[in-house]
């Protein structure tokens, strides 16, 4: 089920409604039957896959918490689970890839005809970082398997994360879970549910049309169309993931629940580093705590050449992570190569005064945007040769004169929508969160006006079809 | 709960509101814009009732391709094809034109074999939601057996100008009717070799399709404003998509319920010298000079 459709209306005003009149069991049940309901409404036998996840991490758990005296029976079981997960993940999303790859070189394994269940690399990670805490006696084993099961499986956050972690969201869920959800959660939700779905289906779906046109004929087009559309592309993706994690951080809201961010105006950062803190942060802190610092840790005598090693194996998993494709893998190997090389020159410029710094700041953002798009070229494509071609157009043959539009209306309307959403960005969110809103004198009112407004946007401009999320596919 | 409530209902409450004060202050200048096509060439012919003798309606593939000077001997033409429209569409702008009394003679509707296939309803929203801003009876009947999603949508103003505010604002601000005199836009011919690969999957003729049952409702519409109507099917380039057995079907369908005046013009042999490549934009356009070949064979097969 799709947030930006009219069946996740219907499904969640009676499932909002039946929550907030329940306590304790009940309340867990009946977010456990909405989130079925809302994996089901993709590809119902999936959920089978996801009860199989829950139960065997579910049960590794608990061995692990049983084995706190049995150091070996407690790694066996660790790495148990952590193969049986990674199993799952292997078999449905990475198996054709790798076998695709192998019978290039003269091997001949067979190619499944498999579908990836929707959002399989979200929940197998937040499954994963479960089991390992618990080993890491981070946090206790949780004994209600039903708790657990809401834990991976809770709608807002099933399919596209943010990925929580067991920490932070298991203590929400311990029973008694009887809380009556407050009106500040509802309001803050609310209105953070409906920026959401203005920049999902505002501006990243109106720019999509923009994009789609370009990408599906690239070679049709020239290389200063192809240039914007590759920067209108690092804006359409920002907006629809970005847009997908307001709107499931707006409903755990409104339901009392507190999700992390996921995004903090990444598009403002003045490093790839720090672009890195302000982008997915949910996967980039999953792969920071349980690869990075573990690989960095393992490599023995920290040096920075070691650190330049790790930075760059995780941003590769990064790339593999999004999908079993060449071009993600080299859009994570540009980004790793963009962390390493920022790395390796930190210093060269320590002496600036103040004012260059300053002076120099918005060209950093710019730099960061341009760079990221860059890479953006690969996540876009459907195949490394078409991006190359891309990359290699855009080079050779731009020109301003060259420069396609497509519709000049139809571009009006992006302009219009980047223009709403570079705004609201900077002047409000950059500054202010939906909490600090509401904190202000009258700050229900200033929340209402925003849901409002984007509500209005919605109507006027947004593509109100139901169009699937970027990172569904992942 | 009650606070929650009540919240809720002031977001709509102010929804609402916004939403009907911006229709009511943007639909003079949506009435009054008279270009382009999200509603200004069917406001120039409402501004024009008796003006016009012969109305052409249909998609791109009319507005393109029938030039109105060729068919004078008719009177005074205006060709209103939108791009993308199909007979659904070319119902509800016949019925939001006969309501304004626009009155002409004839009317000349350009149809093709894939437009009358089976129903996709994303597609039927579409060819509705180009008409929205006019809201007819006749759209919301449509709109009613879309489910309670559209009919929900349908219910604000912003919606229904279909996210062509901008559009609308634009071709106000220009106040320039394209091609006003007679709506006619002819097309450069290709620069490049045509791609003959068919662009639609399926070209089964369905009698029971709300775009054929429209063409069905257009001819009753016109008789009962003693308008004579022609159904014209134009050629592609290499036949791409032509299939002559579900061609046949679909004449023959017309003619036993009344629409006797149909020019197939489907397959090219039908008109050799539009053969050539030059005559075409692409596969499925003609370009400006075979339009005017067109246009010429089709005043040719029309009698006075």
């Amino acid at each position: 089920m799709l947030f930006n459709s009219f069946a996740f209306l219907i499904f969640f005003v009676p499932t909002f409604l039946v929550f907030y009149t329940t306590q304790g069991i009940y309340r867990h049940l009946t977010l456990f039957i909405a989130s079925c309901i809302f994996y089901a409404w993709f590809i119902p036998k999936y959920l089978l896959v996801l009860f199989v996840l829950i139960l065997l991490d579910y049960s590794a758990a608990h061995g692990i918490s049983r084995s706190s005296h049995h150091p070996t029976r407690k790694k066996i079981i660790l790495v148990a689970a952590l193969l049986n997960t990674c199993a799952v993940l292997f078999i449905f999303k990475y198996h054709n890839f790798f076998t695709d790859n192998l019978n290039s070189l003269g091997f001949s394994f067979h190619h499944w005809d498999i579908i990836l269940p929707i959002g399989l690399s979200f929940h197998t990670f937040q499954s994963l970082s479960y089991v390992l805490d618990v080993y890491w006696k981070k946090i206790p084993a949780e004994r209600n398997l039903l708790i657990y099961a809401n834990y991976v499986m809770m709608f807002p956050q099933l399919v596209a994360g943010p990925i929580e972690r067991g920490a932070h969201l298991l203590p929400q869920l311990t029973l008694p879970f009887s809380y009556t959800p407050l009106e500040a959660d509802f309001i803050i939700g609310l209105s953070r549910f409906f920026y959401g779905l203005f920049k999902k289906i505002v501006v990243a779906d109106s720019i999509g049309l923009y994009v789609d046109a370009v990408y599906s004929h690239y070679e049709l087009h020239s290389g200063a169309t192809l240039a914007l559309a590759t920067l209108l592309f690092s804006l359409q993706i920002y907006a629809d993931f970005s847009g997908y994690s307001d709107m499931a951080i707006g409903i755990a809201r409104t339901l009392g629940l507190r999700f992390n961010e996921n995004f903090q105006t990444p598009y403002f950062s003045t490093s790839i580093t720090e672009f890195w803190r302000r982008w997915h942060i949910s996967l980039s802190s999953w792969l920071k705590d349980y690869l990075y610092y573990p690989l960095v840790l393992n490599l023995g005598r920290i040096s920075k050449y070691k650190i330049a090693f790790s930075t760059f194996i995780t941003f590769t998993l990064i790339g593999l992570w999004h999908g079993a494709n060449w071009t993600f893998i080299i859009f994570g190997m540009l980004h790793g190569f963009y962390l390493v090389v920022e790395l390796l020159a930190k210093g060269i410029w320590k002496n600036r005064s103040s004012l260059t710094r300053n002076i120099l700041l918005p060209f950093q953002s710019l730099a960061v945007y341009f760079f990221v798009s860059l890479s953006f070229i690969f996540f876009r494509s459907a195949t490394v040769h078409q991006a190359l071609y891309i990359l290699s157009k855009i080079v050779q043959d731009f020109s301003f004169h060259t420069l396609s539009l497509l519709d000049t209306t139809t571009f009006g309307t992006i302009l219009l929508t980047v223009f709403m959403l570079i705004l609201s960005e900077w002047f409000v969110f950059r500054n202010y969160s939906f909490e600090s809103i509401y904190a202000l004198r009258k700050g229900s009112v200033y929340l209402s006006g925003i849901a409002c407004i984007c509500l209005l946007f919605i109507l006027a401009f947004g593509q109100i079809g139901g169009t699937g999320f970027i990172y569904f596919q992942f | 709960m009650t606070k929650i409530f009540i919240h809720i209902t002031f977001i709509f409450a102010l929804v609402l509101v916004s939403d009907r004060v911006f229709t009511l202050l943007f639909m003079p200048i949506f009435n009054r814009t008279i270009s382009g096509q999200s509603g200004g060439s069917i406001n120039y012919v409402i501004q024009h009732p008796h003006e016009y003798n012969v109305l052409i309606l249909g998609s791109s593939r009319a507005k393109n391709s029938i030039d109105p000077a060729a068919l004078s001997f008719l009177g005074k033409g205006y060709n209103l094809g939108i791009n993308g429209s199909k007979p659904l569409n070319a119902l509800l702008v016949l019925d939001v034109l006969l309501s304004h009394h626009v009155d002409p003679q004839t009317l000349i509707v350009q149809a093709d074999l894939f437009e009358l296939g089976p129903d996709q309803k994303d597609d039927t929203i579409e060819q509705l939601k180009r008409m929205y801003p006019y809201d007819t009876p006749l759209v919301r009947s449509y709109v009613n057996t879309m489910g309670p999603a559209e009919i929900f949508k349908y219910s604000f103003g912003l919606y229904r100008f279909n996210r062509k505010i901008l559009n609308i604002t634009y071709n106000f601000l220009k106040r320039n009717s394209q091609g006003e005199e007679t709506g006619f836009v002819g097309l450069p011919s290709s620069p490049e070799k045509l791609d003959t690969t068919p662009q639609f999957a399926n070209y089964q003729y369905d009698p029971s399709s709300l775009n054929a049952q429209a063409l069905l409702k257009i001819k009753e519409l016109a008789d009962a404003h003693h308008i004579r109507l022609i159904v014209v099917f134009p050629p592609t380039y290499q036949n791409v998509g032509y299939n002559s057995t579900e061609q046949k079907r679909l004449r023959e369908d017309l003619f036993a319920h009344g629409i006797t005046e149909v020019i197939d013009l489907s397959t090219v042999d039908a008109t050799p010298s539009l053969k050539n490549e030059e005559n075409w934009r692409d596969s499925f356009h003609l370009s400006a000079a075979g339009a005017e070949r067109f246009s010429k064979i089709l005043a040719s097969l029309i009698k006075p």
